[in-house]
């Protein structure tokens, strides 16, 4: 026996079927397309995720069907690339360097700040003259606390590794935080870019004046754009507007917001330079 | 033929060894007592004044995180679940921790009420000078100090050297000759304007806006009694078109150009150095320390209506950005 609905059940009906099907048929595209752009910085700890997303995917979708994905969970970023998801990925070269080992990944372009596509790590300190006066003392730096203490390591060398255990670091927003608790007496030293200590030389001369610098890492590269080996020619044209973006007001903006004013090509850097992005 | 060495217990028969062994297994003694003293994990007591309040908890996860193992055991305490805050009394009484980190300023007057003679560590306490200190309290405030703000103007708005700002000499002055200072270390010029009973609030604005390139509204409770007041100030401000640079997300909606506040995580993680500096009994330089990291909310849909350039090499600095979209 058939069971007879009300007309106006039955017309609900006929309207959820209609917005059911409307639903599927709109075009998911699949995480991970090469229209998405992935990014996480161990290096920087600016809350500034949403932000990134909002500008990112503002540029980005008037290039095409671009999308911008940020990450704030370095673990939640990996396991995301152990998928191997197409799209480009924008990270620190330090990481860069310690993920390739388990997800063979090949760079694309590098950033450039003021037209170079390196930095160099310096601690600087106000009230502290030597290396073994750190000994219980608080150094500030921006970036995850592996991140931290891993360039103080390589900055120190195996000579003061018993020192590390004695120190405090403080994870702060970013470098000009970790500059100005010096100068404020909430940590006694700074972990930060030379070109940050640049900036502070801007804003406050007689603060800049007042910081020694204690020691200094080697240069590394700045934020790199990757894509998943074996490479992908289908990432090319995602690429090459991320390439271009400094062209552009708006791309230059967002760049800005990365901390860089441009991007090199990798294939263009000296070969010498080029194998500190090789793994041994 | 090999040489063979002399066994410890040869050594310590000598006979003067036997004289100077017992003095040196003393010292010994003494030298690990302080180190298992120094490195045993403490016992830290959590009083959270609401832990459903999103940055009492923020704050509270970076410190547990930070302070890690350090802290043996953590115990927690949250004064808006518990209902009766009394508890605590006879909380401290039976766990005896080594210390007790007070989350905002219910949590604060509380664990300083039932703490007796145990560290006191607080943060998220607004404005913490109206709480009287004894001496085991310790903390982190919860506003950036005046220069720290003004090291921040200079850095995202470099154009704009005549600062005003108000301020009720009874709440601030101490604080605004700090920062006089340190505008001149800055090559700012502040613009300053008193306010008091005698002298209201809006019969000074269109002189002072006259004068200056960006208002600066600092935390003084002399000055921002109420909602009329703020209202009035930004009206004020923005027929003059003069930007306004304050302390708080609060004053977005008002039209604020520019807000430097504390990073809510790097207070809990400063609070975890600090209780593990207060636990060793390391020496201390201040005994309340400013935030140290900053959270920026740049308004450049507003700074563009203003016709007002910011520095774009701070964007990386910036963590909310308000373009007109």
């Amino acid at each position: 026996m058939m069971i007879k609905y009300p007309t106006i059940f039955r017309q609900w009906r006929a309207w959820i079927s209609v917005v059911l099907w409307a639903l599927l048929s709109i075009p998911i595209a699949p995480a991970g397309t090469p229209e998405t752009v992935f990014f996480y910085n161990p290096e920087s700890s600016v809350d500034n995720f949403a932000a990134l997303k909002a500008e990112f995917d503002d540029y980005l979708s008037k290039q095409g069907a671009y999308s911008f994905q940020p990450f704030s969970e370095r673990n939640t970023f990996e396991v995301m690339l152990a998928g191997k998801p197409q799209g480009v990925y924008l990270l620190s070269s330090w990481h860069y360097l310690q993920l390739n080992a388990k997800t063979p990944l090949e760079a694309k372009l590098v950033g450039t700040a003021k037209g170079e596509p390196q930095q160099r790590k310096i601690l600087t300190a106000k009230d502290i003259d030597n290396i073994p006066a750190l000994a219980g003392a608080t150094i500030a730096g921006a970036g995850s606390e592996d991140y931290l203490r891993s360039q103080l390591q390589q900055m120190l060398g195996a000579s003061y590794a018993a020192l590390m255990p004695k120190i405090k670091l403080l994870s702060v927003p970013k470098d000009i935080d970790a500059l100005m608790a010096v100068s404020f007496g909430m940590a006694s030293a700074a972990l930060s870019s030379e070109n940050s200590l640049n900036k502070l030389a801007l804003i406050n001369p007689k603060q800049h004046a007042q910081l020694k610098t204690l020691a200094s890492g080697e240069k590394s590269f700045l934020l790199i754009a990757a894509v998943a080996k074996p490479s992908q020619s289908d990432a090319q044209p995602l690429l090459k507007i991320i390439e271009t973006m400094q062209q552009q007001p708006d791309g230059e903006k967002n760049l800005k917001m990365l901390g860089l004013d441009g991007w090199k090509r990798i294939d263009a850097l000296d070969t010498s330079l080029v194998k500190q992005l090789r793994l041994p | 033929m090999p040489m063979s060495y002399p066994s410890l217990l040869q050594t310590l028969s000598t006979p003067l060894l036997k004289s100077v062994a017992p003095l040196l297994f003393g010292v010994l003694c003494g030298l690990l007592a302080d180190t298992v003293q120094a490195q045993s994990p403490a016992k830290i007591l959590i009083v959270n004044s609401d832990a459903t309040v999103n940055k009492y908890r923020q704050v509270k996860e970076a410190f547990t995180l930070q302070i890690g193992t350090y802290a043996g055991r953590i115990i927690n305490f949250d004064v808006q679940q518990s209902g009766h805050p009394e508890l605590l009394e006879k909380l401290i009484k039976d766990e005896s921790p080594d210390l007790i980190y007070s989350i905002g300023s219910q949590a604060y007057q509380l664990a300083s009420q039932f703490g007796g003679s145990k560290p006191v560590l607080f943060s998220s306490v607004i404005n913490w000078q109206r709480f009287e200190r004894r001496d085991n309290s310790y903390g982190i405030a919860n506003e950036l100090s005046l220069t720290q703000e003004l090291s921040l103007l200079r850095f995202l708005l470099p154009g704009l050297p005549r600062i005003g700002v108000i301020y009720d000499p009874h709440f601030s002055a101490e604080r605004i000759n700090e920062a006089r200072a340190q505008a001149k270390e800055l090559g700012l010029v502040l613009v300053e304007q008193t306010v008091d009973d005698e002298h209201p609030l809006a019969q000074h604005l269109d002189s002072l806006l006259d004068k200056i390139d960006i208002l600066w509204l600092i935390a003084d409770p002399g000055v921002l009694a109420d909602r009329v007041t703020v209202e009035t100030i930004f009206s004020y401000s923005s027929r003059h078109k003069k930007p306004v640079y304050t302390y708080s997300d609060a004053f977005m909606n008002y039209g604020a150009s520019l807000v430097v506040a504390a990073d809510t995580p790097t207070m809990g993680r400063q609070a975890a150095n600090m209780a593990q500096a207060i636990l060793l009994r390391e020496p201390l330089k201040e005994t309340v320390q400013s935030p140290a990291g900053s959270h920026i909310t740049l308004n450049a849909c507003q700074l563009g209506k203003l016709d007002t350039r910011y520095n774009a090499d701070a964007l990386d600095a910036v963590n909310q950005l308000l373009e007109c979209h």
